[in-house]
């Protein structure tokens, strides 16, 4: 019941998550991130979520620093085109 | 050397991770031999201007990233409408009793797991565009919403809710492929 409340008066568990994008990004309010808290104190679910999408946020940060390379073929046509579009672009 | 030679060379230098990274972004591998080739005939226009100003790669990207956000604000400009009725009751509490359950794994044991990363992955390739684009974007700018804001001409409003919808469907798709399967 006091959950009940809580989440009503306080935050529910779809502002929480959107708050936690916010704070994922570092642009969270001083008071938004008191109600985030007091939110996740007592909302278990929330606490896993908030888990998860960290787990979700590292992978998309380590992402960016493995770019491999995967169709040479691809690559290879592909400077081709440019170069002859470059030509007829003169 | 001539500017045509040089510029051979900045062809065969970068297509690839040029190329790599719009299919990482657009999801359509022909979207994105369009969009390289653009990116290389605004630099050979743009030539005599950029020239040793900054590293190249910078500067490639820097025109691929505005490309990437010019295709998309063309193509989403009626804006788009997020839904998070799958995920929420009309209270904003969460519908799925699955959501209670933990995942097994820390991200470094994941993350060693090639199996884990190519349902992730597929999970991230399963997301529509409209939502992936800003998504990526979001990563690659640093963070960087009020700048992703202007590129994409969304409200950093949308942008925070187009990251929790991702967010939310990246986790169920997980959950669906691998952690509860």
């Amino acid at each position: 019941m006091i959950k009940r409340i809580i989440h009503k008066l306080l935050l529910s568990c779809q502002e929480a998550t959107l708050l936690l994008e916010l704070k994922g990004a570092n642009q969270i309010s001083v008071f938004q991130n008191i109600r985030l808290s007091l939110h996740l104190t007592i909302c278990s679910i929330c606490r896993i979520y908030k888990q998860k999408s960290y787990v979700i946020n590292k992978y998309f940060e380590d992402k960016i620093h493995d770019e491999a390379i995967d169709n040479q073929a691809t690559i290879e046509r592909l400077k081709e085109k440019i170069n002859r579009s470059l030509s007829a672009n003169k | 050397m001539k500017k045509d030679e040089i510029f051979k060379d900045i062809v065969n230098q970068y297509t690839a991770i040029l190329y790599n990274r719009a299919n990482y972004l657009l999801q359509d591998s022909d979207e994105a031999e369009d969009i390289v080739q653009d990116v290389f005939l605004s630099a050979y226009q743009g030539f005599d201007n950029y020239q040793g100003r900054s590293n190249t790669k910078t500067w490639l990207m820097g025109i691929l990233k505005n490309k990437v956000a010019d295709y998309y604000r063309k193509k989403y400009k009626q804006g788009t409408s997020i839904s998070l009725s799958h995920f929420f009751d009309e209270d904003g509490t969460w519908k799925q009793d699955h959501a209670l359950k933990e995942w097994r794994d820390d991200e470094k044991s994941l993350f060693d797991d090639l199996d884990f990363k190519r349902i992730f992955d597929h999970c991230i390739d399963r997301l529509p565009a409209k939502w992936s684009i800003p998504f990526k974007m979001y990563y690659l700018d640093n963070k960087k919403t009020d700048l992703l804001s202007q590129e994409l001409g969304l409200s950093t409003t949308n942008i925070w809710k187009i990251l929790q919808r991702g967010r939310l469907q990246l986790k169920e798709c997980l959950e669906q492929n691998w952690f509860n399967k």
